[in-house]
């Protein structure tokens, strides 16, 4: 198990924020858990997503 | 009628004006506290070394805790107090580390009646240590979280009901000293957001951190000279744990949705959440956009980031130059006013 910090970029898109981000960090695999994120930065088509991600 | 609840939050690591130091957003936290019936905070904003001097009705909940109560996973429920477990890291080599911590635990059951059931150490250094993002913020690593998610299972085996973790956090020297000026974010705050969101997801139970300094830190720490007001509390002393243990002595406790009762506080509970207005790219943000929970953003609150509610395309946010405007429309929501009632130019009805 290890902890560590990772970026993610996901395209804007329509929906709420937190389905979409969710959605997406979910895809990550059965052993990785984001136990932790924040966009981190609104570019003009993307979202840069900073996860804490929780490894088994 | 229900009553009041709001949510108060200033992200770790990002080095926020207001709350980004030591426990400098507790004046602001028990403003909007003397208003709402309850605030739900999370422990970076009152702890302040050996003070936590929230009020009564400011509830300490963990970071991964407030998250799960706005997704609507779980329920908050008030207890007279909490039997707590101490997991101290065997890090730092020095005798005076484990020595300050084991103090400043007899201190608070002492003064405060705080009940520590016992105190385990780790078996081998949890190694955490503070990473800077290109945002400038802090956040942590930890290559081995079983080092200090063993000893808090034994903890909970015994009957413990919080945990308190005290580590040692890699820092670089040049990071602190620029934050003792007013420089540069908390660099402990990311790392220790991660190992009391990693306990409280393992073991569903009240977590927070407290940084353990090796002797040449707490030395440097306490000589560093006048320090950023902000962070005067660390200057004076190292012991870390004394506001966790006391935030946590009444820390409430994690209730599975489906097994929450009434007097539990719920995310239907919830009137408002107020954040710094550059990060509002966080869960409770996004989960209030998403089930209409009132967003009150804080434009004096800045911090390194640069998320706003406009940039992200919220709507359900009401924008205020600074705390004391947020205790205003607090105070005009609990009344069931409307905040803009109290503002010109008026919008017209037709």
């Amino acid at each position: 198990m290890a902890i560590y910090n990772k970026r993610y970029e996901i395209k804007k898109g329509k929906g709420q924020l937190l389905d979409r981000i969710d959605a997406f960090l979910g895809k990550l695999g059965k052993k990785k858990h984001a136990i932790r994120y924040a966009i981190v930065d609104v570019k003009k088509d993307k979202l840069e997503i900073e996860a804490t991600i929780l490894e088994d | 009628m229900d009553e009041f609840i709001i949510a108060q939050i200033v992200p770790t690591g990002v080095g926020a004006e207001i709350g980004g130091y030591v426990g400098d957003a507790t004046p602001a936290t028990n403003i909007l506290a003397s208003i709402a019936d309850k605030v739900i905070a999370h422990p970076n904003v009152v702890n302040a070394v050996t003070m936590e001097m929230a009020r009564e009705n400011v509830l300490y909940a963990e970071g991964y805790t407030i998250d799960r109560l706005f997704r609507g996973e779980i329920a908050l429920r008030e207890v007279r107090s909490n039997r707590i477990g101490v997991v101290l890291d065997c890090g730092s080599e020095d005798k005076e580390s484990t020595d300050m911590a084991i103090n400043t635990i007899d201190a608070v059951r002492t003064v405060k009646g705080v009940d520590v059931i016992d105190v385990v150490r780790t078996e081998k250094p949890v190694g955490g240590r503070a990473v800077r993002t290109k945002a400038g913020a802090f956040v942590g690593e930890i290559k081995d979280p079983w080092t200090y998610l063993k000893p808090a299972g034994k903890l909970v085996k015994e009957g413990a009901e919080a945990i308190a973790v005290s580590t040692v956090i890699k820092i670089d020297p040049r990071d602190l000293q620029e934050y003792f000026k007013g420089k540069c974010p908390n660099p402990y705050g990311g790392t220790e957001a991660i190992i009391s969101h990693s306990v409280t997801r393992k073991y569903g139970i009240p977590c927070a951190h407290a940084p353990l300094l090796t002797k040449k830190e707490m030395f440097s720490e306490m000589f560093s000279g006048i320090v950023d007001a902000r962070a005067g509390a660390e200057a004076i002393s190292p012991a870390y744990l004394g506001c966790v243990l006391e935030g946590l002595h009444k820390a409430p406790r994690i209730i599975e949705r489906k097994m929450a009762e009434e007097g539990d506080i719920t995310r239907e509970h919830l009137s408002a959440v107020v954040l710094p207005a550059s990060c509002m790219g966080g869960v409770p943000a996004l989960a209030a956009e998403k089930y209409g929970i009132q967003i009150i953003a804080v434009e004096e609150n800045r911090t390194v980031m640069d998320v706003t509610a406009e940039k992200l395309g919220l709507k359900n946010v009401i924008t205020v130059k600074n705390y004391l405007e947020a205790a205003g429309v607090v105070a005009a929501m609990k009344e069931g006013i409307d905040p803009k009632a109290a503002r010109r130019p008026i919008r017209k009805s037709l």
